[in-house]
């Protein structure tokens, strides 16, 4: 077979494969997937586009100075990405070069190992800027339609950018090849998924904590100025996201003696990481391989276990095991946690307005506390009874009885998960200051509603029968993960429909200087009370009848 | 100790089992052979608890055996056939984990485990994730959990499938031994060898229920043919019935 067409193969087995998983899915899921993404991208791009306009059109600044704070924006979101996309390399490059299961067959066969090391690396290069890529577009789209100058200003913006995707990614594939030299592959790749996890949190409330909202509260360039400087940091001139940006503000200004600088730098970068990857290549590849696929030691813990009797013991202590042994899985509990930092920054620069506000804020407060935990569930509760896998044999085929292991998983998942719901409400009740007749509201709105909704995530999650290797993406994009997200979406938004009455009335009367109408509340929030009860109990019924169905 | 009458099972489109009828005493080794689908494992996964029949009766130790009885299945332990087990437990935890769910006192299941793993020969990967074991040692684990538990009835289904000659001498060997201590076993394979090393009967299942039954001093007596011809006979006999 000529050359060409023998390094087609790879390619062609890669696409087979992405093929073939495609088919294995329901046919509906790619179409939606693709919506969802359309929808997202969309509504990044509208962003884009309006943030850079607006930066364009503001009068009170001069011309030179919109380009600076271009520039400083394109610094910014360059750095992140660079973060994202060198991470991404570095734990691709763990699972393509070292873990991949076509490795061992790949390297006994005739083929040359430089061609298979060029094969991984563009592979890696790929997958690692793909999605950074494609929600990269939406800035870039914005910063060129309002920024670029004269014919050469897109292609010189794709160059600079295609160069600082490559300088990134080949960064991340250099590092993740030299890692296995002093910390385990199979230690070393959880821990880098959490890091990376750990990181993009943090520079999510890091942007939160410098308050760009000043940004828009003043015309003053002072204010302005002073904002950027919190983003100046010293060596940046070192790195390929500085240079990308002044690449690009060269661009925008028409100064292409400073363009070519900052792209021939760029250009350098890349030579000098291709060059170094493929220096250590024979040096460190083969060798790192070999310790790799010969260390098949792993001990997580060498403590003997004080196993007490009793199944619920046993599969609560499972269940641990297994929760702290998924990263992909509790590193989920990172973001949430930012995401609810955030939040709760967010209530408090809510800027003082009309005296209803605050309770506006708390009814809305009750319904984002509830869609936390809806998330949760979806991520979690959802997931964790097809997630047993076939491993699941030995409960059933066990004299433990069959609800054991159901009752283990909901008294591991529920209440944390109430409490977090709560406690997201309570802090925005706290920050906002109100009485304690939006306190109640909140507690008896939501006690109910996150008991229902996690209930609600087992009966679904308990329809998908197990299998292995599921992961818990795959199992929400089912039939019944979806069922699962848009009946609680409904009926969360149902629910707090229900509110708006009586605390509408409460709220009236009490501007009023009536007395409170404790009839009203008490039949609206009783029948509430009562109504969910009975669905919990059904559902927490159907989850038993679903249960006992299994192994069937 | 195991007795099953008529039990039939049917899926959508097929029976598995059209009336199965066992009897099985204590200590006895009673290995199934029988064409791919003809309702072995069926068989094993009904008194494992796994699937309810459609009819039929079945007692273990002269009980009624129904799977809703958690000290009904207490007295039976089941290797799968596809080595299935939870992949982020060490091979400690998971055994742990399997004798938890038997109630298996603390101080007996230390010395088992010790026993087994040691025996078995694969005492390395006792802490080691079992996601990266290799099926055979999957099955060692699968072995050593059901063995450790004591089972009045062992089920196994092609358990020594993918693991080595010598430890599967051993298991053989240990086998004879639970019969001894008066476990019942009941094997399904499809090894003819394996059969004939370690059964004291043999039922040749055809189409959800036993067409033929020998016993270890028919095959083993030199005017009998030999169990290959035992099973060709039935199966080609049936199959002609059939037609």
């Amino acid at each position: 077979m000529p050359a060409p067409l023998r390094r087609m193969r790879y390619w062609k087995t890669k696409i087979r494969r992405l093929r073939n998983g495609l088919k294995r899915t329901s046919p509906g899921k790619p179409a939606a997937l693709l919506f969802v993404g359309v929808v997202i991208l969309g509504a990044m791009t509208w962003g884009g586009m309006r943030l850079f306009g607006a930066l364009a059109r503001t009068g009170d600044f001069p011309d030179y100075f919109r380009v600076f704070l271009a520039e400083k924006i394109m610094f910014m979101i360059g750095m992140v990405l660079f973060a994202m996309i060198m991470l991404s390399a570095m734990i691709t490059t763990l699972s393509q070069f070292f873990l991949a299961e076509d490795i061992p067959l790949l390297l006994s066969t005739p083929l040359p190992h430089g061609r298979l090391f060029r094969w991984k690396i563009m592979d890696t290069l790929i997958s690692s800027t793909a999605m950074a890529t494609l929600f990269a577009l939406p800035v870039l789209l914005g910063y060129t339609a309002h920024f670029c100058r004269g014919p050469a200003g897109i292609p010189s913006i794709i160059l600079v950018f295609s160069l600082f995707l490559g300088v990134a990614a080949l960064s991340g594939i250099t590092l993740g090849m030299l890692l296995p030299l002093f910390i385990s592959i199979r230690r070393l790749q959880p821990a880098l998924s959490v890091a990376g996890i750990f990181m993009i949190s943090g520079v999510v409330i890091l942007l939160r904590m410098a308050q760009p909202e000043r940004l828009f509260g003043t015309g003053a360039i002072d204010d302005v100025i002073r904002y950027m400087r919190d983003f100046d940091i010293t060596g940046a001139s070192g790195t390929p996201f500085y240079w990308l940006s002044r690449a690009m503000g060269a661009a925008s200004a028409g100064e292409w003696d400073r363009f070519f600088l900052a792209a021939g730098i760029l250009v350098f970068m890349l030579a000098f990481t291709l060059c170094f990857l493929f220096l250590i290549r024979w040096r460190l590849y083969l060798p790192l391989l070999d310790k790799v696929r010969s260390s098949r030691r792993f001990s997580p813990s060498r403590r003997r276990g004080s196993f007490r009797r009793g199944f619920l013991h046993a599969f609560l202590r499972k269940e641990i095991l297994f929760f702290i042994r998924s990263p992909d899985q509790w590193s989920q509990l990172i973001i949430i946690i930012a995401i609810t930092i955030v939040f709760i920054l967010n209530i408090r620069a809510i800027p003082g307005g009309p005296a209803g506000m605050g309770i506006v804020t708390a009814f809305l407060n009750m319904g984002m506390a509830a869609f936390v935990v809806a998330g949760l569930n979806s991520r979690f509760a959802f997931p964790s009874m097809p997630m047993e896998g076939d491993g699941v044999i030995h409960v059933l085929a066990s004299p433990a009885p069959r609800e054991a292991l159901l009752r283990a998983k909901m008294l591991l998942y529920i209440p944390p998960q109430i409490v977090l719901g709560l406690g997201i409400y309570l802090a925005g009740f706290l920050i906002l200051e109100l009485d304690t007749f939006m306190f109640w509201t909140g507690l008896i709105y939501l006690l109910p509603a996150l008991i229902f909704l996690s209930l609600l995530a087992f009966r679904y999650g308990l329809e998908v029968l197990p299998g292995p290797n599921e992961s818990p993406e795959n199992i929400l994009l089912s039939r019944a993960g979806i069922t699962f997200m848009l009946f609680s979406l409904g009926f969360i938004v149902f629910t707090l429909a229900l509110f708006v009455h009586p605390i509408a009335v409460y709220y009236l009367r009490k501007v009023r200087g009536l007395a409170p109408p404790w009839g009203i509340v008490s039949a609206w929030y009783g029948g509430y009370g009562i109504a969910v009860f009975l669905l919990c109990v059904q559902t927490l019924r159907k989850c038993h009848n679903l249960w006992r169905q299994w192994g069937d | 100790m195991l007795k099953m009458e008529s039990v039939v099972k049917r899926y959508p489109g097929r029976t598995a089992l059209s009336g199965m009828s066992l009897d099985v005493s204590p200590g006895e080794i009673y290995v199934l052979l029988g064409p791919n689908g003809a309702g072995k494992t069926t068989t094993l996964r009904i008194l494992a608890g796994l699937t309810d029949c459609d009819s039929g009766v079945i007692h273990v130790a002269g009980e009624l055996y129904r799977r809703e009885d958690p000290q009904c299945r207490r007295r039976v332990a089941y290797v799968p056939d596809q080595p299935f087990l939870y992949s982020r437990l060490t091979g400690e935890e998971h055994a742990q984990f399997y004798a938890d769910l038997y109630g298996i006192p603390e101080t007996e299941r230390r010395s088992r485990l010790d026993f087994f793993f040691n025996h078995l020969e694969f005492s390395e990967y006792r802490h080691e994730l079992v996601e990266h074991f290799s099926t055979g040692t999957r099955q060692k684990l699968l072995l050593t959990q059901a063995l450790m538990v004591q089972p009045q009835l062992l089920l196994l289904d092609e358990p020594l499938v993918s693991v080595d000659p010598l430890v599967s001498r051993k298991v053989k060997a240990r086998l004879r031994k639970e019969a001894r201590r008066g476990a019942t076993v009941l094997f399904a394979t499809h090894l003819l060898s394996l059969a004939a090393d370690v059964a004291d009967r043999i039922g040749i299942i055809v189409n959800g229920a036993i067409q033929r039954e020998i016993t270890a001093s028919t095959w083993r007596s030199p005017e009998s043919p030999d169990l290959e011809e035992w099973y060709a006979r039935t199966v080609e006999a049936h199959e002609i019935l059939e037609d």
